[in-house]
């Protein structure tokens, strides 16, 4: 039930924008159990199943008609340069040579003039031009190789994984946060539809209404704000981004997260204490 | 609560278990074909194992079937985060990049 309705989340999200996306992943993942509860209810069990059918055969014909290739296959158009001194492509990186001599020599003036030459750089690169976009049907096609090696690709994530001991720490850190997620709703489904709550699969589903909320609150905190935060930090530091920057905003969430399982699991455990099988 | 399988509790977690399984471990194989071939035919497989998959799950009589399904659900649905961060990252350009960051490599932005 989850990947299907997240696999609904790309259409939101193909038109570049990845904030109103959101609220549709939040949908997906503590909304379906309300509504799959209330249906497993109403109806049994194998209808939630042909539910989940019938919109998963809905989003696969809707990816077969619409949704585009967007992988970038740059076709380069090689010329041979003349060799003269008048050409044009000797010409852009021999003008500049005096220029990068000096900004080697003076280093804080680089870093002072650095936002005019990105100003520059990108006006230059809009003058170029973006390649055009593609015919539909060949933005329909249905495969796009290019001459990677496969085998080095498989083994690409496991060496970085290995070798960067701050993606592994990431890694796990992110892992840990779904193992939360996981951990919370097997324990409410194993619990809580026996003595003394007795719930019914309907009121099952509903508690996912609590976590629904949270990642609301967190997806305003973290998306919004957090972009808007970045931007507030790199003009203070002369419109340089560091990624650092993200984690002023963490205390918060960190403290909420520890209180908010310690919470669910104390008071779940002293009612199980006095009361469970 | 599933009388006519007779599955308990226990068995759900399990089944629920081995989705997550399945979801962790689809993407190391999944995404190196999205990087190869395009996300299109990594999306249409996914989607498509999505479905049959449901399909599947409805009319399913057994306890294996259960854990099979599961599998393969977790599978199917587990390209979604990371191929949804590829295609946005390869359609939009690098928000940040001042110019030193353009990619120049043969396979464009991946």
């Amino acid at each position: 039930m989850n990947g299907i309705y997240s696999i609904a989340v790309t259409i939101g999200v193909s038109s570049r924008n990845v904030w109103p996306a959101t609220p549709i992943n939040l949908v997906q993942s503590f909304l379906t159990p309300v509504a799959a509860g209330a249906q497993a209810q109403h109806s049994g069990w194998r209808w939630s199943y042909w539910a989940l059918a019938i919109a998963s055969s809905a989003i696969f014909l809707l990816f077969l008609c619409f949704f585009e290739e967007s992988k970038y296959l740059p076709v380069l158009n090689a010329s041979a340069t003349t060799g003269q001194a008048g050409s044009a492509s000797n010409a852009g990186v021999d003008a500049h040579v005096p220029e990068i001599e000096y900004y080697i020599a003076n280093p804080t003036k680089a870093l002072e003039d650095a936002p005019n030459h990105v100003a520059q750089l990108s006006q230059s690169g809009m003058e170029q031009g973006s390649p055009p976009m593609q015919k539909r049907i060949k933005r329909l096609r249905l495969i796009s190789p290019s001459n990677e090696n496969l085998w080095a690709t498989f083994l690409k994530p496991l060496k970085v994984l290995v070798l960067f001991p701050a993606i592994t720490y990431t890694a796990v850190l992110y892992g840990f946060c779904l193992v939360w997620i996981a951990v919370t709703s097997s324990v409410q489904a194993v619990l809580l539809p026996y003595a003394p709550w007795d719930f019914n699969p309907t009121q099952v589903g509903l508690m996912g209404l609590g976590p629904f909320l949270g990642t609301t609150l967190g997806a305003v905190y973290g998306g919004l704000l957090g972009d808007q935060s970045i931007v507030y930090f790199s003009r203070r530091n002369k419109g340089y981004y560091e990624p650092e920057m993200r984690l002023y905003l963490q205390p918060i969430p960190v403290l909420s997260m520890t209180a908010g399982l310690l919470m669910f699991g104390i008071t779940i455990s002293k009612v199980c204490h006095t009361a469970c099988r | 609560m599933i009388p006519d399988l007779q599955v308990g509790y226990a068995q759900l977690n399990n089944a629920l278990a081995i989705n997550y399984a399945g979801t962790a471990t689809g993407c190391i194989f999944f995404i190196p074909f999205a990087i190869k071939y395009g996300r299109r035919p990594v999306y249409l497989v996914s989607t498509c194992l999505m479905a049959g998959v449901a399909f599947w799950s409805a009319k399913m009589q057994s306890v294996p079937e259960l854990y099979i399904t599961s599998l393969l659900c977790g599978l199917g649905g587990s390209t979604n985060e990371a191929i949804v961060q590829m295609t946005v990252s390869s359609e939009s350009p690098a928000p940040y990049s001042v110019g030193i960051q353009r990619d120049w490599s043969p396979d464009g932005k991946s």
